[in-house]
């Protein structure tokens, strides 16, 4: 069962001090994350899920516990490790967008391949691919800027899984969009999932999405309610 | 930036207040005239309502005159003269000398006793004897002694007769005047009885006082005059003259002159002409100045344009906006006047003592003063920063959301760009240089120079727009080489030169700007510098070729005639050659002089080099031509160890014509201008006359120059024309073998770090005595003290110094700013991967294309401009009396101190932002571009 699991979470807290109260965003959680799989993160504002995709991401440190990854330790790791951890294993897609505006739609996924040291001659092909699991190959050499908030959501999708990450962290990234382009997005989702293996957690609180995740994970204040499987769900 | 614009009237004024007192002491130097005096003479007329009419007009005007033309009183002399008195030598009776009374005030603190007493002070003149006072030149040439007793006479004419009144005096006390004391306008006091003020109106009616003369002299403080009042001492002067005109007798007396009235009036004049000068250097900064608040103002205001954007589509309206932005800049520019005007004083204060370029000693204060000038200055640069800073806001107020979107999506092409200002600017500045070339040669041809040369308005800032321009025509080309640049290496550039690239390429805006920007500052920095370095060493360099060495002097040459008797000298002739020609005897007897021992000098401490140079006029025979012309003469080897040079006076170095002198000791020089004067060439024979007791010697001529050191390639004649000089370089030795010796002068080459006072002890020892010595020294401080050059140098200082820093501060502001804006950006960068070293590099690779590259161009520019445009400032500075060529000075230390202003730019914002970046928390950055 154990290399079924993606993130072992063991006993997570995170404290924040925001004027002079301690907030607990996340309060002693503890989650098995299975691979392959669309992870739904559910909750309100302020019940922790971005702190907790922060954590997994390692964009952030728990202030208590253990995240294992694949079998390994990554709260411990040194800044230097976390940037390699994430470059590696781990694709970003954020609620705004956040591309390269000067850059194009091409031009922003092959910088992503960059960065993730991916050699040269692979790379343009590789970004075609990308961008045509997204379908946007007719737009690709569009700058960001003409593109539409949809468009532009997929660029960031196809540079999120260019590289081949493990595991895709989405923060809300349906937040900005209208019923039927969130519900594209999803299916892209799925798509990479069967397609490259990749893991997806989604963090999002559109009660639309609830239905199509594999596993539901509902916070409050910090803490797990419920845990839901496909199989379980009502 | 208030403080610097203030600073500018604030240094002109200064400079021209020293200028004014300086003119004021010089005066006194040249004149020997205390140049503070106002006087109130007159001889009043006989008739008693006349008189008192007369004497209370006098006094008025004493009194008031201070006050109408605005000067400070120092002190005031009261004096009554009573003229035509008689008195008998008691030695020879027959011996009448012509003597007067004197009643002055004050006058016991003014003088020294020598003997006796000062006087009884209520003598009475109808009983026995008058006490009277006199100088003690006045006691020797008449043989006078103390306690004598001498009658003083006087003839009137009452009635149709004769009468002659006798008065005693006694000789009470003697003094001598106090020297130095602008009390005494006059020494010429041997034939004056000095009695006690206050005795005067015993003497009311008394026949004496039918010649009668009254003066008042006003002393002012001099150095208290003030330029704010020169214009209104030259118009109250003319008024009181004329009132006093009216009323008193102008046409046979001067009821009233002064000792300074030339010197303001000459002053006046280069007034207008300094001012205009001065303000005129100062536009290149203020350009800067302007475009650097724009700039950061048009920055802050793109930063918040999604601010703007929001709250219109909210509904604030455009008006509403533009005033927010009002009150802001208002505030911003009262307070940067508040501190900015005493700033501008500190300023001042440094840049006052300003010596040279950038070399600060101290010396007394720049007087400044805050005169309606300076507010008036602070008011438009107030102004102007509200403008600056408001007229971005009004273009942003306009636009919506909607607009603005749209413009991001299509990113217009810049103005400038479109209307190929860089071009026509550049063009234009090219254009002008050309034009203005050709004036300047025809000038120099002609002879013109100083500050009566035609100023070209525009030489000033020209150079800046020649800047803009270049530096605008570079931006438009820049993009396409870094496309070509990371064309051709794309497969290999890290993602950290990647992204940067991408920034570079496509950002435009406000990357331009700052560019700009920084090359407009490097290449005004180096233009001033570069222009300050060449006046001032052009300055230097002119004065050193002009004496020849640090020092020059000659000694008094014992004359014997032929029987070996002392001899008195005859004229002197002074050639074109520096100071000091040779003495020429003409119709006299054969003079022979006694050489002093040179020997003295060449033992001389603290000198590198000594030499005996014979300077005189001459003329030359040739072709049946027989021209004047300058002669020198000197032994070879000495010269070259002792002679200023510059490498750029003769096609050869010094070196070689001095061997061949040496080898040849009947070669000479001549000056080029007597190669088509005389049809003359190398090799030709010709024969230099007028030596000493007209001899003549056979010499060859073996090379041309155009300068020579002491040599001055122009005199004017009494029409005023400028006329050509000659010369010929010949060797001493060989000229000691034609003709007899005559009084050479000595030059002096003094060791580096060697004082004049040093080399003058020396001097002083010598057995001989000198009958002038000249130093370099003495010439060039006079130089420095030029108003023209000081605020020059200032001016210059100021540009330098303030381009650097708002170069530095502009880089920090605009990267800090730009940073900020693309936090966003980071994080993600971040967030994908990339280490924070990394993305740090990225950074510097983006700083290295954007500043270093305006970095290098903007010293190309500057280095550009001078070699361009600062020739044309050779016919102001040095204009006629330019007897060397006129040569551009780049200091390497000015480029470096640029270089390292750079270097800690860069190398402090790096901080900055390795700071920043640290400081980065991802997910807090990434939430934030949520918002």
């Amino acid at each position: 069962m154990s290399n079924d699991i993606l993130f072992n979470v063991q006993n997570v807290s995170r404290l924040f001090f925001s004027g002079g109260e301690e907030v607990h965003a996340l309060n002693d959680v503890s989650i098995d994350i299975p691979k392959e799989q669309l992870i739904i993160l559910r909750g309100r504002s302020g019940s922790g899920k971005t702190t907790l995709i922060n954590i997994l991401g390692a964009l952030d440190r728990p202030t208590s516990g253990n995240v294992l990854f694949e079998g390994k330790e990554i709260t411990g790791f040194s800044d230097r490790k976390q940037d390699e951890y994430r470059r590696k294993n781990v694709g970003f897609v954020f609620q705004s967008v956040a591309l390269m505006s000067t850059m194009s739609a091409f031009e922003n996924v092959e910088f992503g391949l960059r960065i993730a040291g991916m050699p040269y001659a692979e790379q343009k092909e590789r970004v075609k691919e990308c961008l045509s699991i997204v379908g946007l190959d007719g737009r690709m050499y569009h700058h960001a800027h003409e593109l539409s908030g949809g468009e532009q959501q997929r660029v960031a999708i196809a540079r999120a899984v260019a590289h081949r990450p493990v595991v895709v962290l989405a923060d809300e990234p349906t937040a900005e969009l209208d019923t039927t382009t969130g519900l594209q997005v999803v299916r892209f989702f799925k798509e990479i999932i069967k397609e490259q293996g990749t893991t997806v957690i989604m963090a999002t609180h559109d009660p639309n999405m609830v239905e199509i995740g594999d596993m539901v994970i509902d916070l409050e204040d910090g803490k797990v309610v419920e845990e839901l499987t496909k199989n379980e769900s009502s | 930036m208030i403080g610097v614009i203030t600073s500018i009237p604030l240094f002109a004024n200064g400079i021209l207040q020293r200028t004014l007192t300086r003119d004021l002491m010089q005066h006194q130097q040249d004149t020997g005239v205390f140049p503070g005096y106002i006087n109130l003479a007159y001889t009043l007329g006989r008739d008693e309502d006349i008189r008192n009419r007369q004497r209370q007009l006098l006094s008025r005007y004493a009194d008031t005159i201070p006050s109408r033309f605005g000067v400070p009183l120092d002190s005031m002399v009261h004096f009554i003269r009573f003229e035509s008195l008689r008195f008998l030598d008691e030695d020879d009776p027959q011996r009448i000398i012509t003597c007067r009374f004197r009643f002055q005030s004050d006058l016991e603190n003014h003088i020294t006793m020598l003997y006796g007493r000062t006087f009884n002070p209520t003598a009475d003149p109808t009983n026995g004897t008058v006490d009277v006072m006199i100088t003690d030149e006045m006691m020797h040439k008449h043989k006078m002694i103390p306690e004598g007793v001498y009658t003083v006479s006087n003839v009137s004419y009452a009635g149709g007769m004769a009468n002659t009144n006798t008065v005693y005096v006694r000789v009470a006390g003697v003094f001598q005047p106090n020297s130095e004391d602008a009390y005494w306008q006059s020494m010429l006091l041997s034939d004056t009885f000095f009695l006690p003020y206050e005795s005067f109106e015993t003497f009311a009616g008394h026949p004496f006082s039918s010649h009668m003369s009254e003066s008042y002299l006003l002393i002012l403080d001099y150095a208290g005059i003030k330029i704010e009042n020169v214009t209104q001492i030259t118009e109250e002067y003319a008024k009181v003259y004329s009132e006093i005109a009216a009323n008193l007798d102008v046409f046979t007396q001067k009821p009233i002159t002064t000792t300074f009235m030339t010197v303001i009036d000459s002053f006046e004049n280069r007034e207008g002409n300094l001012q205009f000068l001065l303000q005129l250097l100062n536009i290149p900064i203020l350009i800067m100045l302007f475009y650097y608040i724009f700039m950061i103002a048009k920055m802050k205001i793109s930063d918040e344009e999604a601010f703007i954007a929001v709250i219109r589509s909210r509904g604030a309206s455009g008006r509403q906006i533009f005033l927010l932005y009002l009150l802001e800049s208002v505030a911003i520019g009262l307070t940067a006047v508040i501190i900015g005007l005493p700033l501008g004083w500190a300023i001042c204060r440094v840049i006052g003592s300003a010596n040279g370029f950038l070399d600060f000693v101290s010396r007394a204060a720049l007087p400044l003063r805050m005169s309606m000038q300076v507010y008036m200055y602070a008011a438009v640069a107030f102004l102007c920063i509200v403008v600056a800073a408001v007229v971005p806001a009004l273009a942003y107020s306009r636009t919506s959301i909607v607009e603005q979107k749209r413009k991001l999506a299509r990113p217009k092409k810049p103005i400038w760009k479109v209307l190929f200002i860089d071009v026509i600017t550049l063009g234009l500045s090219l254009y002008y240089l050309y034009v203005i070339r050709d004036q300047t040669e025809l000038f120099q041809g002609m002879g013109f120079g100083g500050t009566e040369a035609p100023i070209s308005l525009p030489l000033y800032f020209i150079s800046t727009v020649f800047a803009i321009g270049a530096g605008l025509c570079f931006l438009r080309v820049y993009p396409w080489l870094v496309s070509l640049v990371y064309l051709i290496g794309r497969r290999f550039w890290s993602p950290v030169t990647y992204a940067a690239f991408h920034t570079i390429k496509r950002s435009g805006g406000t990357a331009n700007f700052l560019m700009l920007f920084i090359i407009i500052a490097l290449s005004i920095g180096l233009f001033n510098a570069g222009a300050a370095r060449t006046i001032n060493r052009n300055v230097e360099d002119r004065i050193f070729n002009a004496l020849g060495s640090d020092i020059v002097t000659q000694q008094y040459w014992t004359q014997l005639d032929e029987q070996g008797n002392y001899y008195m000298s005859a004229s002197m002739i002074v050639g074109a050659f520096g100071p000091g020609g040779s003495d020429r005897v003409t119709s006299e007897g054969p003079i022979i002089y006694e050489e002093p021992p040179f020997i003295d000098f060449k033992a001389l401490e603290g000198v590198d080099g000594v030499a005996r140079v014979m300077q005189m006029n001459a003329s030359i025979r040739f072709n049946r031509m027989n021209p004047t012309v300058s002669f020198i003469a000197f032994e070879p080897y000495e010269f070259a160890q002792t002679t200023w040079w510059r490498s750029d006076l003769a096609p050869y170095h010094l070196n070689e014509y001095m061997q061949i002198m040496m080898e040849y000791p009947n070669a000479v020089i001549l000056s080029e201008s007597l190669r088509t004067r005389l049809g003359v060439k190398e090799g030709d024979r010709i024969r230099i006359e007028n030596l000493h007791r007209n001899r003549q010697m056979e010499v060859y001529v073996f090379a041309f120059a155009e300068f020579w050191p002491s040599f001055e390639p122009f005199r004017i004649s009494p029409a005023g024309e400028y006329l050509r000089n000659h010369f010929v370089v010949a060797n001493f030795d060989y000229l000691s073998a034609n003709v007899p010796k005559s009084p050479y002068n000595v030059w002096i080459n003094k060791s580096p770090g060697v004082s004049d006072a040093f080399i003058y002890d020396q001097l002083a020892e010598m057995s001989a005595s000198f009958r002038h010595i000249e130093t370099a020294t003495t010439r060039l401080v006079a130089a420095k003290n030029d108003p023209v050059i000081q605020g020059t140098n200032g001016a210059m200082s100021l540009g330098f110094i303030i381009a650097m820093v708002i170069c530095a501060m502009g880089f920090l502001v605009y990267w800090i700013l730009s940073i900020n804006a693309r936090m966003l950006q980071f994080g993600i960068i971040r967030a994908m991967g990339m280490t924070r070293r990394k993305l740090l590099r990225m950074l510097i690779y983006e700083q290295i294309l954007v500043s270093g590259t305006a970095l290098i161009v903007g010293v190309i520019t500057g280095h550009l401009a001078v070699v361009l445009f600062v020739p044309n400032f050779s016919l102001l500075y040095s204009g006629s009396d330019l007897n060397i060529p006129f040569r551009i000075f780049l200091s390497g230390d000015d480029s470096i101190r640029i270089y390292i202003v750079f270097g800690i730019m860069l190398l402090s914002c790096l901080l900055v932002l390795g700071h920043m970046l640290r400081r980065i928390n991802i997910a807090k950055v990434i939430k934030f571009g949520e918002d």
